[in-house]
């Protein structure tokens, strides 16, 4: 069985041992054309050719889909900034009175307000010192 | 030119190493041979032979 690849208009003849499987091509390409890792690899099958077909996908870099963690995470608003919208924002008025009585609840927003900002400086200084890691596995086109 | 070595399948004769050449944007050519039959010009062979004890003589 004789084997081609074909990628961005290319022929390229190979060995079977390079044909015969999809990573095999995906690992001999990879020098020549980094985007392949994320390609999308076809067969076609004749009586004595294999015709591999590669159409390249746009990949991302680095970590793995680090934006779809971010954007699955909970959101929210600073407890505090929170409670300010809400008090100056709502159509509620508050005599000195209803005041006292949320005092509790506006001292637990602060509160809650001051961990969160701290905790987003300490995430900042630690993202900012940082030390640079190796990749857990070969990121192609660098 | 690039010569690219395959993970080590256990094969005795070493891993597969795809010899592939390329002008520009050119289609490339690509061969494959096992380890044991490449025949490396000695500077070749030099900086392999550094490779490997960078990487602890990781073949």
């Amino acid at each position: 069985m004789n084997y081609k690849i074909m990628i961005e208009g290319q022929e390229i003849p190979v060995p079977e041992e390079i044909g015969k499987d999809d990573d095999s091509v995906k690992r001999a390409l990879t020098p020549f054309y980094p985007e392949v890792a994320n390609a999308m690899i076809t067969r076609v099958a004749t009586e004595d050719t294999t015709t591999v077909t590669v159409v390249k996908r746009a990949g991302t870099k680095g970590a793995r889909n680090p934006l779809e963690k971010l954007a699955a995470c909970k959101g929210g608003k600073n407890p505090a900034v929170e409670l300010y919208d809400r008090l100056e924002n709502g159509d509620q008025t508050f005599d000195p009175l209803a005041m006292m009585e949320i005092e509790e609840q506006i001292d637990k927003a602060i509160e809650a307000g001051e961990t969160q900002a701290a905790m987003v400086v300490h995430a900042f200084k630690r993202l900012a010192n940082a030390a640079p890691q190796p990749a857990a596995e070969l990121v192609s086109g660098f | 030119m690039t010569l690219t070595f395959w993970p080590d399948d256990g094969d005795a004769q070493g891993r597969m190493v795809v010899i592939g050449t390329r002008v520009n944007q050119n289609a490339p050519k690509m061969q494959m041979l096992r380890q044991e039959s490449l025949q490396l010009p000695v500077q070749l062979a030099t900086l392999l032979a550094d490779l490997n004890r960078d990487f602890g003589g990781e073949q």
